[in-house]
């Protein structure tokens, strides 16, 4: 039972810590989903780019945060993909942001895609950004658990 | 610039992309997750190689010289209690920094060592003079605390006016850090054996604030309840004077066999699995004497493998031998001759508590309802020597 506890305490901790962030990241989507409820199109939504621009927002402060100031525990293949990981993300993310915004009518014309892509990039970041505080998480409790013997 | 055609480009392969990309991190958090935690060894900036396994007893002491609280360093080998105390105090900014992060500029550590320093001729007065004297150097800015200090000198460093000058320390924001080095000979010295009046005063300065503007950190060889033991007819119905530093107690205890194999992997040569066992048993859990041992036996056996075990155990005991003997002679009567009754299979009869602490201290152990000495070298020696322990 305590092992059980010990495995999905810091699982839910960086799964609270993600939907906060989020709730209070997104507030403008949300304010405006409020305010304009029914009549905000979902082609607008999309088009503004409010998902990438948070997704590259918190994907890119994770990662410097994560190499300049924690410890770590991450070494070689996986320090690389956990560093190539948003790096890859936050490159299409970009161009794709300035593309929808800079030529919304041309992307109103690659909707589908440009939804399916933002879906996907947001989700790898709520992928990433659990599992690097769940390493955080880790990280202290096994610290305190060390200081304790 | 064309945006549309950067929007095509996107659309011919982002999605596979980051389809690959994300199994591929998944893999790799599922692999992290699954492997067991480790930590970086030395994460204290310059220590040294023989501190490493005493990492965490450092931690803990830093912390509590941080917070302003007293401690305790209780081991049978003086050069590691000396080693760890002279990490504490060592000057290097950044090593200061990382250990006492925002207090580090506001600590003052001043070094005595009880033994040698202080003599049979040496009364409290001096005893102060020499505590105070970093604290001293450092006032010289301060006409009020040189002031507070005469008066301390004037009036032979008598409490009161001791007091006052630690609480001008403390309206300085500066901590003095006393450490104190074999504090088992205190009771040695004929102005100290029987002064409560000195104990009482060590006790009011360090223990009356929080965080406390005066830190102890005491080493010995005695646990702090042996050294109740011996003053308490001083004041037999009050509770033990030291007793403030209890919580702060770090015990140098012989480590684990896991931790020993750890050690003895980081050495930079491989030791055959034969020679780690043979040291092994000549150090019993002891860190301090492995590092003497794995020294001798790269310079008995240069090519790591076992050749020359008997030239290893000679060189390792000769190498050792005076320093054991001093450490065994500064060991209470009743603690020395207990070490010798479980060498020698003698009878323990009378000696429970000894035995106890022995044990806390990593020299012996119980196997089979058996105490037995741990080390084999120190074994060996208490053997062949027999008659070290001090008369009462």
């Amino acid at each position: 039972m305590t092992n059980l506890k010990s495995i999905f305490a810091p699982i839910e901790k960086s799964l609270r810590w993600f939907i906060l962030t989020l709730v209070i990241g997104l507030s403008q989507v949300w304010v405006v989903f409020i305010a304009e409820f029914g009549e905000m199109s979902l082609e607008q939504f999309i088009i503004d780019g409010g998902i990438l621009f948070f997704s590259i927002v918190l994907i890119s402060s994770l990662m410097i945060d994560h190499f300049l100031f924690s410890e770590g525990t991450l070494s070689g293949f996986v320090k690389f993909m956990f560093s190539i990981v948003p790096i890859c993300l936050i490159l299409p993310s970009v161009a794709l942001f300035i593309s929808c915004y800079m030529a919304p009518q041309k992307a109103s014309s690659h909707l589908e895609f440009i939804g399916i892509a933002q879906i996907i990039i947001f989700a790898i970041t709520a992928l990433y950004a659990i599992l690097i505080k769940l390493d955080y998480l880790k990280n202290v409790d096994s610290c305190k658990t060390q200081q304790k013997q | 610039m064309d945006y549309g055609k950067i929007i095509e480009f996107l659309e011919s392969f982002l999605l596979p992309f980051l389809g690959v990309l994300t199994a591929l991190f998944i893999a790799t958090a599922l692999y992290h997750f699954s492997k067991p935690r480790s930590f970086k060894q030395n994460t204290l900036p310059n220590l040294p190689d023989d501190l490493k396994s005493r990492e965490q007893q450092i931690i803990h002491l830093a912390d509590r010289i941080r917070t302003g609280q007293s401690s305790a360093i209780i081991g049978f080998f003086s050069e590691e209690r000396r080693s760890i105390l002279g990490y504490l105090r060592n000057e290097n900014p950044k090593q200061q920094e990382e250990l006492y992060s925002d207090k580090a500029n506001q600590l003052i550590f001043s070094y005595v060592d009880i033994a040698m320093d202080i003599d049979n001729a040496s009364s409290p007065q001096q005893f102060w003079e020499l505590a105070l004297a970093p604290l001293h150097l450092k006032m010289t800015d301060s006409e009020q605390l040189d002031k507070a200090y005469q008066v301390c000198k004037d009036n032979q460093f008598n409490r009161r006016s001791l007091e006052n000058l630690i609480s001008l320390v403390n309206q300085q924001g500066w901590r003095l850090v006393l450490l104190l080095d074999k504090f088992e000979a205190l009771l040695e010295y004929p102005h100290f054996q029987e002064n409560w009046a000195f104990l009482t005063t060590l006790r009011s300065l360090a223990a009356s604030r929080t965080p406390s503007p005066l830190v102890l950190i005491i080493a010995s060889n005695q646990s702090l309840k042996q050294f109740h033991e011996k003053i308490q007819h001083f004041s037999p119905s009050t509770s033990p004077v030291l007793n403030f530093i209890e919580p702060g107690v770090t015990t140098l205890g012989a480590l684990s066999e896991k931790k020993l194999d750890k050690l003895l992997e980081q050495d930079e040569s491989l030791l055959s699995q034969n020679a780690r066992q043979v040291i092994k048993q000549m150090v019993g859990g002891h860190p301090y004497l492995l590092n003497v041992a794995v020294s001798e036996f790269w310079k008995a056996s240069p090519s790591g493998e076992l050749e020359y075990l008997e030239m290893l155990e000679k060189a390792f005991y000769i190498r050792i031998q005076n320093e054991l003997e001093d450490e065994i002679k500064t060991l209470s009567t009743s603690t020395c001759q207990a070490v010798f009754a479980v060498a020698l299979q003698g009878e323990l009869i009378n000696f429970e508590k000894d035995l106890k602490e022995l044990e806390t201290q990593g020299l012996i152990v119980k196997t089979n309802e058996q105490w037995e000495i741990r080390s084999h070298i120190l074994l060996k020696l208490l053997v062949d020597t027999q008659k070290l322990c001090r008369e009462q």
